[in-house]
């Protein structure tokens, strides 16, 4: 209680709140922008808030990420150009329903379920992630390492029919943590006489090169690629109707409460389970709709399709924060950012950032809170007030502006070109990794986990005197390893299954 | 699939095979230190070996590139390379600048009034919040102060 307290009064000071707001709005509009998302946005501002109270910087990033979720179905509903991919099943329901003039309606069930969603997700952190990161204080290296080893197997699980380039990109991300001074004797390795790579590869340009370069190398692709399609502005301006929003009735929340339950639930669920992500969850709350309410015609304008997806996105949010406040494995691409973001700001994630600074770790739950609260109505007002005028930005500018941001903040991590060429690196290699359709998700996860693998094995062996037995006597080791082998396990299982039912069929 | 398909098609996974085959070779002189590197490599090196094996046998396009402007993104990261090597020459506002006009004109956007408008407030923002509010060491060169 005393966190939740000093997480609070750190919470209200007026330039958090005021972080947390810019943060929103910020969010609400880089989501409505096709090409841009909470990663890139985050991505290019990290180095900003090098300047800023820790509590500042963290409330900024907190905002952008809950809202940036919500805004990607502005366009989706209104355009059917998912914003952002986390809103593509949104476009499903949403654009008929705008064809048939709801777009306000639209716009309201989406609304509504995101501030439903998110809340839920906000809470679950503020529940597990105490708990969780309690458990984790008895962890030792072996713990550690199995916990490394359970991260990558729920990654690899949930590859679906991408295992093998899923398994290819961590282990490119486990080559990459071993770039720099091994942490046993400080042996350079992989450095190629380079000074600057003597402390790894930096997160932050890496993560502006994967995210920011990348995004900007796939729209100068595209150029005269296909001259006929239709300018996304003028796309805008042909179809964007004057909406006002309106917000479910009594009765409408009523008939889509068990929706936003049961699509938070997956949300939450997904948001936790480190490698899955927005777009699985948003699928999956979408189909438990449809079998919950067979009798409604999906996909002509249906609520309950707009409030599905919308629920299940927003519910990944704060709940994908979990393993990394708790136990300090991120668990997607944009909870890898808040890392590099909270390591920039001087804080440790995992069980120590509750024990040494209660305060800034109950801020962040409760930031994810009252980010969820307050954007409910800003996504009224920006619905109804901003969103066409954004919509109108030009993207070939705001590439530019984008790409200048990149450089400056890559620039800005360590006051050195060098990690320019980081950052150019790594987006060279996103756009060659999207381009072979090969998960980033997995590069990044790895290439974090990967130091983190090395370091506690080799405080494993010499604990336990080189003998690997560590991980199988010690009880919490043992149930992280059955968790790993169940992880990767049972979804190979099932698919053997799958496969073997479908062949007598053919 | 013709021959030309399957190149690219199966350049990635040779390209990570070399990689693998690199990082294990150069581990085996770490001792201790190199097991690591050895497992990780041996990993990348597998899922390379199948991913290549995957794309022979299959023969299913995994890379489209119809419609992709491939010089326009070889010209942009030749830009980038660019700016690196000229940024401790020309200065941060000059290269700066001069990228992002670039870029925005490249996207094939015409009017060079708001272009050169939006790029020139781009750079004056961002050398505004990290060289006097951050307090970056921005290489000025021409415009120090």
């Amino acid at each position: 209680m005393s966190g939740i307290l000093a997480g609070l009064g750190a919470l209200c000071q007026p330039m958090t709140l005021l972080a947390l707001f810019g943060g929103v709005v910020v969010g609400l509009i880089v989501g409505s922008l096709p090409g841009l998302n909470d990663s890139i946005t985050m991505a290019v501002l990290i180095p900003v808030t090098f300047g800023m109270e820790p509590g500042t910087a963290i409330g900024l990033l907190v905002g952008i990420y809950c809202a940036s979720a919500c805004g990607g179905s502005v366009p989706s509903i209104l355009l059917k150009i998912p914003g952002t991919a986390s809103a593509t099943v949104t476009a499903y329901d949403g654009y008929p329903m705008s064809q048939k003039g709801k777009s306000g309606e639209a716009l309201g069930y989406a609304i509504s379920a995101s501030t439903f969603g998110g809340l839920t997700s906000a809470f679950v952190l503020l529940f597990l992630s105490p708990f969780l990161a309690r458990q984790a204080l008895r962890f030792g290296p072996p713990e550690y390492f199995m916990l490394a080893v359970l991260g990558m197997s729920t990654v690899i699980g949930m590859a679906g029919n991408n295992i093998a380039k899923n398994v290819l990109a961590m282990a490119v991300g486990l080559v990459l943590s071993c770039v720099g001074m091994s942490p046993q004797t400080g042996l350079n390795r992989f450095t190629f006489g380079i000074v600057n790579l003597m402390d790894g590869i930096s997160l932050v340009p890496m993560l502006i090169g994967l995210f920011g370069v990348t995004s900007i190398l796939e729209v100068i692709e595209t150029i005269k690629a296909k001259p006929a399609a239709k300018d996304f502005v003028e796309n805008v301006k042909e179809n964007y109707q004057k909406v006002k929003v309106v917000l479910p009735d009594k009765e409408m929340s009523k008939r889509l409460l068990p929706i936003w339950a049961q699509s938070s639930l997956i949300g939450n669920v997904i948001g936790i389970i480190p490698g899955a992500g927005m777009v699985m969850a948003i699928f999956m709350a979408y189909d438990q709709a449809q079998r919950r309410r067979p009798s409604l015609p999906f996909g002509t304008g249906v609520p309950e399709g707009i409030a599905a997806p919308e629920a299940a996105n927003n519910a990944v949010v704060a709940s994908s924060m979990v393993p990394l406040l708790s136990l300090g494995v991120p668990g997607n691409s944009t909870s890898a950012l808040f890392l590099g973001a909270l390591t920039i700001q001087g804080l440790r994630t995992g069980p120590t950032l509750f024990r040494d600074t209660p305060d800034m770790a109950y801020m962040i739950i409760l930031g994810f809170i009252l980010a969820n609260i307050i954007m409910l109505p800003l996504s009224i007002a920006y619905c109804n007030v901003l969103a066409t005028a954004v919509l109108r930005l030009k993207r070939e500018i705001l590439s530019g502006i984008v790409l200048i941001l990149c450089v400056t903040g890559a620039f800005a991590v360590a006051n050195s070109a060098f990690n320019i060429c980081v950052m150019l690196f790594f987006g060279v290699v996103g756009y060659f990794f999207n381009k072979y359709k090969i998960p980033q998700s997995s590069l990044i996860l790895a290439s974090i986990l990967g130091s983190m693998m090395e370091s506690n094995w080799t405080q494993s062996m010499v604990y336990a005197g080189g003998s690997v037995s560590v991980f199988f006597t010690r009880p919490l080791s043992l149930i992280l390893f059955v968790l790993s082998v169940i992880c990767i396990g049972m979804p190979l299982i099932n698919r053997f299954k799958a496969k073997k039912e479908k062949t007598p069929a053919a | 699939m013709n021959k030309k398909q399957l190149a690219i098609d199966a350049a990635m996974p040779v390209f990570f095979i070399a990689v693998a085959l690199y990082v294990i070779v150069k581990a085996q002189g770490m001792g201790s230190e190199g097991i690591f590197p050895t497992l990780s490599g041996g990993v990348l090196l597998l899922s390379a070996i199948y991913i290549l094996a995957d794309t022979v046998m299959k023969k299913r396009q995994v890379v489209n590139l119809e419609g992709v402007n491939l010089v326009m993104v070889l010209i942009t990261v030749a830009a980038l390379i660019l700016y690196i090597v000229l940024l401790p020459k020309i200065g941060y506002i000059v290269d700066t600048f001069i990228l992002g006009i670039f870029v925005i004109r490249s996207l094939g956007y015409k009017k060079m009034g708001i272009t050169l408008l939006c790029s020139g407030i781009a750079v004056l923002v961002t050398f505004f919040v990290f060289k006097i509010l951050l307090a970056v060491p921005l290489p000025m060169i021409f415009l120090e102060f």
